[in-house]
C-alpha cells in the first residue's frame, strides 16, 4: 500500500477541535493533580486547621453550591463535583467528555494508537468516576487518570505528525497549563492574606509544598537549591523556565508553537504581552493582595491570547478575497 | 468439540459452511477443522475479538430517544468463506452490472434513448424522487456517475448468488469490512498463515487513486470527504476513510463556493477543492438548488459541479438507478447497453404499478416481501409472513394509494452461516455487500461486508436493527503470489485488476 502525504492545510474547524482537545486534556490531568495534592495536604494539617475544601473550588474559579457558605463545602461534595459530576463543566468527567468530543472532530488527523487510548480513557472515566469520592480509592483513581492523560499526551507527541493540528493541540495544552499554575498561585495568595492564613502559619511550608506538588514542581524546586520561602516559591512557579509547568515556560512554549502557524501576528503579540507582564514580578516581593492582583492580571493576559487565537483562526469565516492555490 | 453438533441445522437453508449431511462444504474443510480443534477456545477468541473492537474504538451510532448512542461494532468471529473461483464470476457480474447502470444514468441525463426505445417507461423516471432534472445535460468524466457502489447479494435456497439491491447513492460499510479483517487477523493469525485468503486492504489504495484521478485540475489534487458531522451514524466510517486516503474530513460549513469554484476554510485561508467524496444525500448537497433548509451542504455546489470545476463522488442524480422499480429492469438494461446477458441474476421482482402483477401480490400479501422503491437501510420493508394482520391491512392501503412506489419479492430462503451465540454455534441468515469502484479500471473488493441477522430466524441484517457482521474470506486454491514491495497480491486476483495485460500470472490463473 502506498501512503499519500496529506495536504498540510488544516481546516479551521479541525484546528479548533485540536486546540480545545489540548485544553481539556490538560484540564482533566490538572484537576486530578489538584484534588490529589489537596487531599494529601488535608491529611498533613492538624484537625484544628479550618482550611477545608473550599480552596479547591476557588482555584477552579467555582462558587459554592447555591445557598451554601463556601466554608461549609464538604469533602464528599467538593470531590464529587470536581471529579464525577456530569453537570459541572470543570469536573474531570466533563473534561474527558469534552476531550473525547473534540478529538472526534479531529479524528481524521489523529494517530490510530491515540484513538485507542482515548477510547480507553473515556470508557474508564465513565465507568469509574465515583471512585474519587471514597478516600480509600481516591488516590489510585486520580493517579490512573493522570497516567492515562500522560499516555495520550505521549502518544500524540511521538506519533502524531507535528503539523498544524499538533501545533494547535500543544498550544491548547500549554495555555491551559499556564492558566492552572496561575490559579494555584492565586489560592496561595488567599491563604497568605486571610486570617486563616495566620492560623495556618506553622503549616505554610506544607501548603506551599502542596501547591508545588499540585503542578508536579516540588522535586524540581527542591533540586533548584532555592530557599523554601514563599517569595522563592512564587518566583519559581512564575518564572523558572526549566520547570515545564511554570507560567513562563508555558508561555514560551505557546509562542514557539504559534510561530509555526501562518497568520500568527495578533496571537504572538498577545503572548509576548503576557510574558512581559511576568517580568514585572521581578520588581519586588509579591505577597498577599499583590500576588492576588498579579495572578488575576496573568489570567486575563492568557485569556487574551486565547481570544486572539479564536479570532484569527477559528471564527474569522471566509475571507472576502478568495485566494486560489497554485 | 464435535462440530457442527447434531443440533446444527444445515438442512432447512443453504448453509455457507456446512452441507445438509453435516460435513464441511468444499473449500471450507480447513476452516471447519480448525474451528473443531479450537474447541471451547473459540468462545474465548470471540471475547478477545470483541475486546479488540472496543479498544480499536470501532463504533456505529444508533439514534435513540436520548440522542445518539455509540455502540461497539458487532463482529462474529467465524469467517464466511467463498471460493476464489466462484468469486471471480461474481466479481465479473458486478462489474458488468455497474457498467450497464452507469450507461443508463448517463443516458437518462442526456438523450434518454432507453426511454425512446421503449425499454424503460418514461413516467417511471420522471416520477422518481431521485431523478434530478438539475443534472440534465451535465457531463461526467468517462460517463461514470456511480463511482462507488455497494451491491447487496444474497444466496437463495439453491446456493445461487442473486442481487438484492444496488446502492448507488452513499453506500456504507466498507470501513467495517476492513476493520473486521484486522480483528480476524488479531485472533486468527494462524489461519491466515495456513490458508490463501485474498487481502482486502487494497481497497483504500484503489479508492484514493480513483478519487485523485477524478480531479478536474492538473497537479496534486485537494480531495475531501464531506460528512454530515459527528452525529451521523456513519461518522466513524467517514473519519476512517478520510484518514486512510489522506483526505480532509469536511462539513458543509467548511465549504464555500465562489465563481463556480469550491473552497474550504483552512487556517491558511480558503483553499480550492478538486474532488468531493460526499457522504451527504443529494437533497442536502446544495441548499440553493435542493432543500433550502439544509445546513449539511454548501450553496452553489451543484453549479460548480455542472461547470466542471469540482468532481462529486458519487455524482448527484446517480440514485435514480437504485430505485427498486428501476432495479427490476437491470437485466434488460444489461442487454440493451452491453449486448450481454446478465451474469448475476436479480431476485424475482413484481412491479406493483402493473395491474396484473399488483393483483397477484395483493391476493396473498403474506407470501411476499414488499419494499418501498426509494428507501434505504431496510426502512419500510414488510416481510409478509412475519407481519400482523393490521400491518398487512396498512400495507395494502399504502400500495393501493401509490403503487408506483412499491415492489414485491418472494420471501427468500437466505443462506445461513455458523455464528457464535453465547457458548453455542448456530445457523444465522447472512447477506453480502461487496464494493465496486467504477471510474478508470473497475475494481471489486475481495469479498465484502458479510452482514448477519443475529436473532434466530430473522432475515434483517441491518446493524441498526440487531444485525452483526463477519469477516469474509475469499479462499484461493493455491497461495497467491504476494509482491512484498507493495503488499498487494499480483496474481490470482479475481478482479480485472489482476487481469491487466501486464500481469505475468495471467495464464496461471485457475478457471
Amino acid at each position: 500500500m502506498s501512503y499519500q502525504t496529506p495536504s498540510p492545510l488544516l481546516l479551521s474547524r479541525v484546528a479548533e477541535g485540536a486546540y480545545w482537545a489540548g485544553r481539556y486534556l490538560e484540564r482533566a490531568e490538572g484537576t486530578a493533580r489538584l484534588i490529589r495534592s489537596h487531599s494529601d495536604l488535608i491529611i498533613d494539617l492538624p484537625r484544628t486547621a479550618t482550611l477545608g475544601w473550599q480552596p479547591l473550588l476557588t482555584v477552579l474559579g467555582l462558587e459554592a453550591e447555591h445557598g451554601t457558605p463556601m466554608e461549609a463545602a464538604g469533602e464528599e461534595d467538593v470531590v464529587h463535583r470536581l471529579s464525577a459530576d456530569p453537570d459541572e463543566p470543570s469536573s474531570i468527567l466533563s473534561s474527558v467528555e469534552a476531550l473525547h468530543h473534540n478529538l472526534r472532530v479531529t479524528r481524521a488527523v489523529l494517530p490510530m494508537d491515540a484513538a485507542e487510548v482515548l477510547t480507553e480513557l473515556h470508557s474508564f472515566t465513565l465507568a469509574t468516576a465515583d471512585r474519587a469520592v471514597d478516600r480509600r480509592t481516591r488516590s489510585a483513581w486520580l493517579t490512573a487518570i493522570v497516567r492515562r492523560c500522560q499516555t495520550l499526551t505521549g502518544i500524540l507527541g511521538d506519533t502524531m505528525s507535528h503539523d498544524d493540528a499538533y501545533c494547535f493541540l500543544t498550544i491548547g495544552r500549554q495555555l491551559e497549563r499556564a492558566d492552572l499554575t496561575s490559579r494555584v498561585l492565586d489560592v496561595q495568595a488567599n491563604l497568605l492574606t486571610t486570617g486563616r492564613g495566620e492560623a495556618l502559619e506553622p503549616y505554610l511550608d506544607i501548603s506551599w509544598f502542596a501547591a508545588l506538588r499540585s503542578v508536579s514542581a516540588l522535586q524540581a524546586f527542591r533540586r533548584s537549591g532555592l530557599p523554601a520561602t514563599p517569595e522563592a516559591q512564587i518566583s519559581f512557579l512564575l518564572r523558572d523556565n526549566k520547570c515545564p509547568r511554570s507560567v513562563e515556560a508555558c508561555l514560551i512554549e505557546t509562542g514557539r508553537w504559534l510561530l509555526e502557524i501562518p497568520g500568527n501576528g495578533d496571537a504572538m503579540s498577545r503572548c509576548a504581552a503576557a510574558q512581559a507582564l511576568l517580568e514585572e514580578a521581578d520588581g519586588g516581593p509579591l505577597l498577599g493582595a499583590d500576588l492576588h492582583r498579579f495572578s488575576d492580571a496573568i489570567q486575563r493576559a492568557i485569556a487574551e491570547v486565547n481570544d486572539a487565537i479564536e479570532a484569527t483562526w477559528f471564527t474569522s469565516g471566509f475571507a472576502t478575497e478568495v485566494r486560489v492555490t497554485p | 468439540m464435535a462440530w457442527p453438533s447434531a443440533e446444527y441445522d444445515a438442512r432447512s437453508f443453504h448453509d455457507e459452511m456446512v452441507t445438509a449431511d453435516g460435513g464441511a462444504r468444499p473449500g471450507c474443510e480447513a476452516v471447519v477443522a480448525r474451528l473443531q480443534s479450537l474447541g471451547r477456545d473459540l468462545f474465548q477468541r470471540q471475547q478477545a475479538g470483541e475486546a479488540a473492537i472496543r479498544s480499536m474504538g470501532v463504533t456505529f451510532s444508533l439514534s435513540g430517544p436520548e440522542g445518539n448512542i455509540d455502540r461497539s461494532w458487532p463482529v462474529d468471529l467465524i469467517p464466511r468463506i467463498i471460493a476464489a473461483s466462484e468469486w471471480e464470476r461474481v466479481s465479473d457480474g458486478l462489474i458488468q452490472r455497474l457498467r450497464a447502470l452507469n450507461h443508463f444514468i448517463d443516458d437518462l441525463y442526456d438523450e434518454r434513448q432507453v426511454i425512446g426505445d421503449g425499454i424503460v417507461p418514461g413516467e417511471l423516471i420522471d416520477d422518481s424522487p431521485n431523478y434530478r432534472t438539475e443534472c440534465r445535460g451535465a457531463k461526467v468524466d468517462g460517463g461514470v456517475w456511480a463511482h462507488i457502489c455497494g451491491t447487496d447479494l444474497v444466496r437463495d435456497g439453491s446456493g445461487r448468488f442473486l442481487v438484492l439491491e444496488d446502492n448507488l447513492r452513499i453506500p456504507s460499510g466498507v470501513s467495517y469490512m476492513l476493520e473486521n479483517r484486522q480483528v480476524a487477523k488479531r485472533v486468527f493469525g494462524d489461519l491466515f498463515r495456513d490458508l490463501d485468503i485474498l487481502p482486502v486492504e487494497g481497497y483504500v489504495d484503489r479508492l484514493s487513486q480513483m478519487l485523485r484521478g477524478l480531479s478536474p485540475r492538473t497537479g496534486d489534487p485537494v480531495v475531501v470527504v464531506l460528512t454530515p458531522g459527528i452525529h451521523n451514524s456513519a461518522y466513524y466510517e467517514h473519519a476512517f476513510l478520510a484518514s486512510r486516503i489522506g483526505a480532509h474530513l469536511v462539513e458543509g460549513s467548511d465549504l464555500a463556493v465562489d465563481d463556480d469554484r469550491v473552497f474550504m476554510r483552512t487556517v491558511g485561508g480558503p483553499v480550492q477543492v478538486d474532488v468531493i467524496y460526499r457522504r451527504v444525500d443529494d437533497e442536502f448537497l446544495d441548499p440553493a438548488v435542493f432543500r433550502p433548509d439544509s445546513l449539511l451542504g454548501a450553496p452553489g455546489l451543484l453549479g460548480a459541479w455542472v461547470a466542471g470545476n469540482v468532481a462529486l463522488v458519487n455524482a448527484p442524480g446517480a440514485g435514480v438507478a437504485d430505485d427498486k422499480v428501476v432495479y427490476s429492469y437491470v437485466p434488460e438494461l444489461v442487454r440493451y447497453y452491453l449486448g450481454e446477458e446478465a451474469i448475476l441474476p436479480n431476485v424475482e421482482t413484481m412491479r406493483l404499478v402493473e395491474p396484473d402483477q399488483r393483483a397477484e401480490v395483493l391476493a396473498d400479501l403474506s407470501a411476499w416481501v414488499c419494499k418501498p422503491a426509494n428507501e434505504a437501510g431496510g426502512k419500510g420493508v414488510t416481510i409478509g409472513s412475519k407481519a400482523t394482520e393490521a400491518e398487512l391491512v396498512e400495507l395494502r392501503r399504502q400500495i393501493e394509494a401509490d403503487p408506483r412506489n412499491w415492489i414485491a419479492q418472494p420471501i427468500l430462503e437466505l443462506s445461513t452461516a455458523p455464528t457464535i451465540a453465547g457458548d453455542d454455534v448456530v445457523p444465522r441468515h447472512v447477506d453480502l455487500r461487496p464494493f465496486v469502484l467504477s471510474a478508470g479500471e473497475p475494481y471489486v473488493t475481495a469479498g465484502g461486508l458479510t452482514r448477519v441477522a443475529l436473532r434466530e430466524g430473522s432475515l434483517v441484517v441491518n446493524s441498526s436493527q440487531g444485525g452483526g457482521s463477519k469477516d469474509t474470506w475469499i479462499v484461493g486454491p493455491s497461495a497467491p503470489a504476494i509482491d512484498l514491495t507493495d503488499g498487494r497480491a499480483n496474481g490470482h486476483h479475481p478482479t480485472p485488476a489482476g487481469r491487466t495485460p501486464a500481469d505475468p500470472n495471467q495464464e496461471d490463473r485457475s478457471p
